[in-house]
């Protein structure tokens, strides 16, 4: 029984990992974009899309990817 | 009003604020009202950001000072200033006949269904060189295909000037060679003097417009 909870708390702390870089990615992401509206110039726009959205994309993909292995970590409910 | 700017600012800033809150505080996300957030903050909010800012940075790209902020386009930008009427791109930009603000844009996209798009990728190509490419000197600029009329009729169409000018009439069929593209707008002796980068420095300027 020790185990099984280790083993649940394991779990629930490596989603939580994956969250707070998927926060982290998006955060800066996001700030990136920001910054890139200081400017009207092409370099604004090849920071927007070469750093900002990939930076974004990678949290959302991070984010998505820690939930659905999250789901399919869990046991199997009795029917 | 408020400025559009501001508000797709104040949104990113939001997104922003709540995405560092998961990030630092992960832990709320074990209860049910910190999963709606997680998946507020990291997959909605963001998501709906990057459209905000492709949208902000598609309009951007379309601005007269966006077109002019590379080197290699600022003797195109000198001559929406020069003292002669006879310059077309002088004369549309000084006498407003282009919104100064999109002059680059308005004459310089397709007016077709997919016009816009192929206007942003000619756009991204000329980024491409700019930055990773083998830049040309102005006055070797030349445009992928001859201007077509259809940009220039766009506006022109139906316009009285256009229509009741003597010039335009000058044999029966002219008017139906123009309007089918298949006599240029700038053909010789016609509205031939354009961006004329070349002999830029023998010109005089308006002293008008920013």
């Amino acid at each position: 029984m020790a185990a099984g909870v280790d083993i649940s708390q394991d779990k629930s702390s490596l989603v939580e990992k994956r969250l707070r870089w998927a926060g982290l990615l998006i955060a800066l992401g996001l700030l990136v974009q920001l910054l890139t509206f200081v400017r009207i110039h092409p370099l604004s726009f090849m920071a927007f899309a070469v750093i900002g959205c990939p930076l974004v994309l990678a949290g959302v993909v991070l984010y998505l990817y820690s939930i659905v292995s999250h789901q399919s970590s869990l046991p199997e409910t009795k029917k | 009003m408020a400025n559009p700017i501001l508000i797709e600012a104040l949104f990113i800033v939001i997104s922003l604020a709540l995405a560092i809150l998961v990030a630092v505080r992960a832990e709320l996300t074990r209860a049910r009202g910190g999963k709606i957030l997680a998946f507020l903050a990291l997959f909605i909010l963001p998501s709906l950001s990057v459209w905000v800012g492709y949208n902000e940075h598609m309009d951007r790209a379309e601005k007269t000072q966006f077109c002019l902020s590379c080197h290699v386009m600022h003797d195109f930008g000198q001559s929406l200033h020069v003292d002669d009427p006879s310059y077309i791109p002088a004369k549309h930009f000084q006498d407003n006949l282009v919104p100064r603000d999109h002059a680059c844009y308005t004459c310089h996209t397709d007016y077709t269904m997919f016009g816009t798009v192929h206007a942003k990728m000619r756009g991204l190509h000329h980024i491409y060189v700019q930055y990773f490419g083998k830049v040309p000197q102005p006055a070797d600029i030349k445009l992928y295909t001859p201007f077509n009329n259809r940009e220039c009729l766009h506006c022109h169409a139906g316009a009285r000037d256009y229509e009741e000018e003597p010039k335009h009439s000058k044999t029966p069929d002219m008017m139906s060679r123009i309007n089918s593209n298949q006599m240029s707008c700038m053909a010789k002796g016609c509205h031939d003097t354009v961006h004329e980068v070349a002999t830029l420095k023998d010109a005089t300027f308006w002293k008008g417009a920013p």
